[in-house]
C-alpha cells in the first residue's frame, strides 16, 4: 500500500491542473464514501449511549443523548455476555491458528506448478466449494467423531477455507521463483523455504487472510447452534442472536410465559458493540504487519 | 522434462517400454524431489477427504424419500422425483427468479465497487488521510450480519431513523419506507452489501496495485499521460489477472446469497422480492424437515455454480489470463 | 446354487423380521429394571439462567429434580427461537435427547411422520399412575396427543387458563375526552380518531399514537375480532374463513386504521415491538394490542414516565358478525415426546408421573419459606428479586404442571403495598377480561396432512402480501380487489383440493373432538 503511493510522487513535482482537479475530486469522494460508511456505526454507538426516551422520539443522530452507561452495566452485571465473549475468544484464537497452519501447508505446494497431480487436487478442492454432502451427512459425522458440544467440531468443520486457500496460492504464485532456487541451492528443504524465506515476505498476505479467518469464527452463528448446545461453552454471537430473537419467543409460548421481555433498544445496542468492539481491536495490530508489504515490491523490481 | 524424453527417442523397439518405464523413473523422481511438500498437502488432503468428501454420500438425499427413522442409507430410493416436484412448484420458480435478479445486481454493482474504491485510494497521496479513510471503511466487514441488520433497520426506519430525519428535512417529502417497498428492498440490499464489503474488498486489489512496477507509471508520465489515462491504462490491465480470479471465485458462488444478510433484511411484505434460495431452503427443509427435496435445490445449485465456474474459467483464459486452474 | 443363495436371503429376511418384532415387542410390558436410570431432555436455552446460578445443565432445579427423582438427567440445551432446526437435525442424524418438549402440536406431528416417536399408550398403561388418572379425568386432552394412527405420541397436561391475547386502553385519556370503553369495531375507530387528533398528552405535538402492537403477530390480531383466521365448521361444512366476507371485512377495518394513521405503521419493521413498547411506555400511545398479561401493558414504566398515566383492559370488540373472543391458547400445555430410541422409557414415565404428583409445585412457587409463604391457600412471594435470581429461569424446567390460575388470587399474590396491589388487580382485571368471550375454535387443530402443510406453506406468503399490499399500499389495491385476488390464488393453487381434504378429514375426525369436559 505504501509502495503504491509511490508513482503518484512523480507527479508531485509540477502537478498539471488536471492532476490537481483529480486530486480534489477523489479526496472530496473517499471522504464522503467514508463518512457514509462510519456514520450508520456512530449512529449506532449513540443509541447505546443514549436514554430510552430520547432513542424512541427520534433525537439520537451522532452524539449521544442524554448520555448514561446503563446499557452497558446491565450486561457486565448479567454476566452470561462476558462469559460468551471469553468462549469467543477461545474459539476464534485457536481456530484462527488452526487455520493458518493448514492454509499455509495446502497453499505452499499446491502453488508449485511443478508438483505432480497439483491440477486433480486443485480440480477436487475447487469442486467442494460447489458441492458438499450438507448438514445432515455432516451432522453425522461430527457425531461420530465424538466432537458434538466440543469446539474441536467448529474448528475442524471450517479448518481450511477453499477460498482463502486459493488467495494464498496466487499470492505465492506471484512471489519471484529466483528466491527459492538460491535458497535451494543453499541446501534448503522446501519446509524450510517456506518456513524461513516465504513464510516472512508473506506477511501481508498472511495477516490478510487471517484477518478473514478471525472475522468468520467471531462472527459465525449457525454451526455453533448446530453442533454446541452446552449453554457454557456459546459465543457472543449466540448469545446476541438470542437477545434479538427474544421477543419472538415470548409470543411463541404465549400467556404465563411472558416472564421474559426483550430487552431495550440501547441494550440491544449496547450488546452489538459489545460483541463487535474486540474484534474491531484486532485489526490495528494486525495492521503494521501491511507495512512490510514494502518488500515483495522491493524484490520484483 | 525435456532432458528426460530426450533419451526414449532413439531406442524405437523398446520404445513403449521405456517410455513407461522412465515415466514411472520420472514420476518417481519427481515426487521424492517434493516429498517435503507432498508431506505438508497430507493434514489437507486428509481435511478435504474426511470433512468434505465423506459426507458426500448425503448427496443421495436428494434423490431419495428420506425419512428420520430409516435414515439416509435405509430411506427409499425416488428418482428425480424432488426435482420434478421443484420445477413443478410456481413457488420455487419464483423464488429463483428473485434470486437470479439479486445475483445480477450484486454482480453489476457490488464486485466493482472495491476495484473502484482500491484505485482510487491507491491515488490518495496523503498517508495519514489514506490510513485512517482505509481503516475507517473496513470497520463493516467486521459486524456480523445480526447485528448490521438492526442498524439498517433503525438507520431507515421512517419514524426515527436518521435518514429519514435527513430526507424529510431537505426535500420536505413523506418519510419512505424502506424496508417494506419492493422497489427499496433489494436496493437496500445492495447498498448494504457494499457497505459491508468494499472496504474490506480494497485489500486485494491493493496489494495487486503495490506489486505494479513504478517505472510503467515513470515511463507514462514522461509520455506525458496524465493521471487518468494512466489508471486506464496501466493500473487497470495490471490488475486484471486479481480480478479474473475473483470473478471466477465469485461466479461459483453465484446462486448463494448470504443467507444471514437477506434473513436480517427480510419481511412479510417483501417476500416477492426477498425470498430465495437460502431462505427458502431453510424455511422449507430445516424448519420443515423436507431436507430431500431441500437437498435436491442445493444440488441444482451447485450445479448451477459449477457450470458458471467452468464457463467463467474457459472465458477469463481466453481472453489471456491466468483463471485459476 | 440358486435355490441356495435364495433360501439363504429369505433365512435372513425372516431372522431380521423375528428379530425386529420381538424387540417391538419387547418395548412394552419389559420392565427396564436392569436399564441404566439415565434420562435426556431437551430445554429452551433462553439465556435466562443466572451465571451465578450455573448453567442449563446444572443449577438449583436441575439438582431438584434429581434428588427428589434419583434419576440421573442430561439437559440438552436447545436455543429457544431456533428450537426447531437444533432438534430436526438432531432427530435426522439419530442423536435426539430421549424426552423431546415443545410447544407445537404440528411439530411432532411431523416428526411423528418422520417415524421417529415411541407410542406413549402402552408406556403409560404399564407405568403410570399418576398420568394415568389425569389423562382419565382430562379426557379432552387426549385428542391433542393421538395422532392419525389413533395412538398417543405425547403426554401433555391443561393450561392453568386459556388466556392469551389482550387489550390495554389509557383509562386516563378515555376519563379525560369524556369517551366510554369501545364496545364495536365502528366504536373503537371512532375512539381513536378522537385521540389521536385531540393531543390528549397536551404537549401541543399531534404525536399520539392510536394502537401500537405488543408481540409481532399485527396486525393479524385484528383477524379474531372478525372470526377470519382459522377454518370453521358452519353447518357441517369446513369453512376457511379467509376466503370469506369476514376476511374483507377486516382488511377494510385495518386498511382504515393504516390509512387514518390510527395504529402504528411501522409494526413490519418493528418485529421486536421494542419500538412501539417505547411510544407506549412514554406515554404516546392510546392502546398497547398483544398479550393479555400485566406485562405487556408496561405499567411500572409508564407510571414512572407519565405519574397521571392509568390503564384498563378492553373486551374484544364486536362488529357487524357478532363477538368474537381475543384469541386464546388450545388447552393443551407442553407436550413431552418420547424419542423412538429411548433405552429407559420407564424411567420417563415415572419422572413424568413425579411432576403430577409432587413435582410441578415447588418448580413453580419454589421452596416454602424462601420463595413463598402460603396466605389463603395462595402461594405468596417473598422477595420479587430474590425469585426473579433464582426462580423465574426454571420455567421451562417444569415438564407437566396442574397449576391453575383464579383472577382473585392475583390481588393476594402481590405484596401489599399499593402499587403491587394495583399491579394484582389490573392482572386479575387483564384474566377475566381475555376470558370473558370465548375464541371461536371449531377444530382443536389443524389436520396433520402433508398436502396441507405443503399447499399451507405456499399460500401463507401469499396471503400475506396481498393483505400487507392492501393494509399499507394505499390506492394500491382496495380490499375488493384483494379479496379478489385472494380467492384468485387459492383456486390457482388448487385450493378446493384443500377443501376436499379438510371436509374430509373433518368428517373423518368429528366424533374424536371433544370440547372440555365440565
Amino acid at each position: 500500500m505504501v509502495k503504491g503511493a509511490k508513482p503518484i510522487m512523480a507527479f508531485k513535482k509540477n502537478a498539471t491542473i488536471g492532476s490537481k482537479m483529480f486530486d480534489i475530486f477523489n479526496y472530496l469522494l473517499i471522504t464522503l464514501i467514508t463518512l457514509a460508511t462510519v456514520f450508520p456505526l456512530i449512529n449506532f454507538l449513540s443509541l447505546s449511549l443514549s436514554s430510552s426516551r430520547a432513542i424512541s422520539s427520534g433525537e439520537v443522530f451522532i452524539l449521544p443523548v442524554e448520555v448514561n452507561f446503563g446499557a452497558y452495566i446491565n450486561l457486565i452485571k448479567d454476566g452470561t455476555l462476558v462469559k460468551a465473549l471469553k468462549n469467543s475468544v477461545v474459539v476464534a484464537g485457536c481456530g484462527t491458528a488452526l487455520n493458518m497452519v493448514a492454509t499455509i501447508l495446502g497453499a505452499y505446494p499446491l502453488s508449485k506448478k511443478r508438483l505432480r497431480g497439483r491440477g486433480i487436487l486443485l480440480g477436487l478442492i475447487t469442486f467442494t466449494m460447489m458441492f458438499g454432502g450438507g448438514l445432515i451427512p455432516t451432522f453425522i459425522l461430527i457425531k461420530q467423531l465424538n466432537l458434538i458440544d466440543s469446539y474441536w467440531s467448529l474448528w475442524l468443520l471450517g479448518l481450511i477455507s477453499t477460498y482463502n486457500m486459493l488467495v494464498l496460492k496466487s499470492f505465492f504464485e506471484q512471489l519471484p521463483p529466483d528466491l527459492e532456487e538460491s535458497a535451494a541451492i543453499d541446501g534448503f528443504n522446501d519446509f524450510s523455504i517456506l518456513v524461513r524465506i516465504i513464510l516472512p515476505i508473506s506477511m501481508p498476505a498472511i495477516a490478510t487472510i487471517t484477518l478473514f479467518y478471525l472475522v468468520s469464527h467471531w462472527n459465525s452463528y449457525f454451526n455453533v447452534m448446530m453442533y454446541i448446545s452446552d449453554s457454557n461453552k456459546q459465543t457472543v454471537m449466540t448469545r446476541l442472536m438470542q437477545m434479538i430473537d427474544k421477543l419472538k419467543t415470548s409470543l411463541l409460548d404465549s400467556s404465563e410465559l411472558q416472564i421474559e421481555m426483550a430487552a431495550p433498544e440501547s441494550v440491544k445496542a449496547a450488546a452489538v458493540v459489545f460483541s463487535t468492539l474486540p474484534i474491531l481491536c484486532v485489526y490495528p495490530f494486525l495492521q503494521r504487519y501491511f507495512v512490510k508489504g514494502v518488500m515483495i515490491g522491493a524484490i520484483k523490481s | 522434462m525435456n532432458t528426460n524424453t530426450n533419451s526414449t527417442v532413439f531406442l524405437k523397439d523398446k520404445k513403449s517400454y521405456n517410455k513407461k518405464k522412465s515415466y514411472i523413473r520420472r514420476l518417481w523422481g519427481d515426487v521424492a524431489r517434493d516429498r517435503y511438500l507432498y508431506a505438508m498437502l497430507i493434514p489437507v488432503v486428509a481435511y478435504y477427504a474426511i470433512f468434505k468428501y465423506a459426507p458426500m454420500y448425503g448427496v443421495t438425499i436428494a434423490f431419495k424419500n428420506f425419512r428420520f427413522a430409516d435414515g439416509i442409507l435405509g430411506s427409499s430410493w425416488v428418482g428425480f422425483a424432488n426435482f420434478q416436484r421443484m420445477l413443478r412448484s410456481s413457488e420455487f420458480l419464483l423464488i429463483l427468479k428473485n434470486n437470479l435478479l439479486l445475483n445480477l445486481y450484486t454482480l453489476v454493482f457490488q464486485f466493482p465497487a472495491p476495484i473502484i474504491l482500491a484505485i482510487l485510494l491507491n491515488e490518495i497521496r496523503n498517508k495519514y488521510f489514506k490510513k485512517t479513510t482505509q481503516s475507517l471503511l473496513y470497520i463493516p466487514h467486521f459486524i456480523s450480519w445480526v447485528a448490521l441488520g438492526s442498524i439498517i433497520m433503525g438507520i431507515l426506519s421512517p419514524s426515527t431513523g436518521s435518514i429519514n430525519f435527513l430526507l424529510v428535512k431537505l426535500f420536505k417529502i413523506e418519510p419512505i419506507y424502506f424496508m417494506t417497498s419492493t422497489f427499496w428492498w433489494p436496493i437496500v440490499f445492495v447498498l448494504s452489501s457494499i457497505w459491508k464489503s468494499a472496504g474490506w474488498g480494497t485489500i486485494i486489489y491493493l496489494a495487486a496495485i503495490t506489486g505494479i512496477n513504478p517505472e510503467l507509471y515513470e515511463a507514462a508520465h514522461i509520455d506525458g499521460a496524465g493521471r487518468f489515462k494512466c489508471i486506464l491504462n496501466i493500473t487497470i490491465p495490471c490488475i486484471r489477472g486479481t480480478i479474473a480470479v475473483l470473478l471466477i471465485l465469485n461466479m461459483g458462488h453465484f446462486l448463494e446469497l448470504g443467507f444471514e444478510h437477506i434473513y436480517s433484511l427480510q419481511n412479510a411484505s417483501v417476500r416477492s422480492v426477498a425470498d430465495v434460495i437460502a431462505t427458502y431452503v431453510y424455511r422449507v427443509g430445516l424448519q420443515g424437515m423436507q431436507y430431500s427435496y431441500t437437498s435436491a435445490i442445493g444440488l441444482f445449485q451447485s450445479l448451477v455454480g459449477l457450470i458458471l465456474v467452468l464457463l467463467t474459467n474457459f472465458i477469463v483464459k481466453k481472453m489471456g489470463e491466468g483463471g485459476i486452474w | 446354487m440358486k435355490g441356495k443363495k435364495i433360501s439363504c436371503i429369505i433365512l435372513c429376511m425372516a431372522l431380521c423380521l423375528a428379530l425386529s418384532s420381538c424387540s417391538r415387542n419387547g418395548k412394552n410390558g419389559q420392565n427396564y429394571d436392569d436399564a441404566a436410570n439415565e434420562l435426556s431432555i431437551s430445554i429452551f436455552d433462553r439465556g435466562n439462567v443466572p451465571a451465578s446460578e450455573g448453567s442449563y445443565e446444572d443449577n438449583r432445579w436441575s439438582q431438584f429434580i434429581e434428588q427428589e427423582t434419583g434419576i440421573k438427567i442430561t439437559w440438552v440445551p436447545v436455543p429457544r427461537a431456533r428450537s426447531r432446526e437444533a432438534l430436526n437435525t438432531r432427530f435426522a442424524a439419530g442423536t435426539a435427547p430421549d424426552l423431546v418438549v415443545e410447544f407445537d402440536r404440528n411439530f411432532f406431528v411431523q416428526l411423528y411422520n418422520q417415524g421417529v416417536l415411541a407410542s406413549v399408550d402402552g408406556f403409560i398403561k404399564d407405568y403410570s399412575t399418576e398420568y394415568k388418572q389425569y389423562l382419565e379425568d382430562n379426557a379432552d386432552l387426549k385428542q391433542y396427543v393421538t395422532f392419525s394412527d389413533g395412538k398417543m405420541y405425547a403426554l401433555t397436561n391443561r393450561r392453568a387458563h386459556v388466556a392469551t391475547r389482550g387489550v390495554w386502553v389509557r383509562k386516563d385519556w378515555l376519563d379525560k375526552l369524556g369517551l366510554s370503553m369501545p364496545t364495536t369495531n365502528e366504536e373503537l375507530l371512532d375512539v381513536l380518531r378522537v385521540i389521536v387528533n385531540s393531543d390528549p398528552d397536551g404537549n401541543g405535538k399531534k404525536d399520539t399514537e392510536g394502537i401500537v402492537f405488543n408481540s409481532n403477530s399485527a396486525p393479524f390480531v385484528f383477524q379474531d375480532m372478525f372470526t377470519c383466521r382459522d377454518w370453521y365448521v358452519e353447518g357441517d361444512t369446513v369453512v376457511n374463513s379467509r376466503l370469506t366476507d369476514r376476511y374483507e371485512a377486516y382488511l377494510t377495518f385495518v386498511k382504515t386504521l393504516y390509512d387514518e394513521g390510527l395504529m402504528y405503521r411501522e409494526y413490519i419493521t418493528d418485529k421486536t415491538c421494542q419500538a412501539q413498547d417505547q411510544v407506549w411506555t412514554s406515554g404516546n400511545a392510546a392502546i398497547t394490542w398483544g398479550a393479555w398479561g400485566i406485562g405487556s401493558s408496561k405499567y411500572p414504566s409508564l407510571v414512572a414516565n407519565i405519574p397521571s398515566a392509568d390503564i384498563m383492559p378492553m373486551e374484544m370488540v364486536s362488529t357487524q358478525f357478532g363477538r368474537n373472543g381475543h384469541f386464546q391458547d388450545p388447552p393443551a400445555q407442553r407436550y413431552i415426546a418420547l424419542n423412538n430410541d429411548i433405552k429407559n422409557p420407564k424411567a420417563a414415565i415415572k419422572l413424568l408421573d413425579w411432576y403430577l404428583s409432587d413435582g410441578w409445585f415447588p418448580l413453580t412457587y419454589g421452596i416454602e419459606g424462601e420463595h413463598y409463604q402460603l396466605n389463603d391457600g395462595v402461594p405468596v412471594i417473598i422477595d420479587k428479586e430474590k425469585n426473579k435470581n433464582e426462580l423465574d429461569y426454571n420455567i421451562d424446567y417444569v415438564l407437566l404442571t396442574k397449576a391453575t390460575s383464579n383472577p382473585t388470587w392475583f390481588t393476594k399474590k402481590y405484596p401489599a403495598d399499593p402499587f403491587n396491589q394495583k399491579l394484582g388487580y389490573l392482572e386479575g382485571l387483564a384474566l377475566e377480561t381475555a376470558l370473558k368471550h370465548t375464541y371461536r375454535r371449531d377444530l382443536p387443530y389443524t389436520p396433520d396432512i402433508n398436502e396441507i402443510v405443503m399447499f399451507n406453506a405456499e399460500f401463507d406468503p401469499i396471503l400475506e402480501e396481498i393483505t400487507e399490499t392492501v393494509i399499507s399500499k394505499g390506492a394500491a389495491m382496495s380490499p375488493a380487489q384483494g379479496m379478489e385476488k385472494i380467492r384468485s390464488e387459492w383456486v390457482r393453487l388448487g385450493g378446493e383440493r384443500i377443501e376436499q381434504l379438510y371436509q374430509q378429514w373433518y368428517d373423518e375426525n368429528k366424533s374424536q373432538f371433544i370440547s372440555k369436559t365440565e
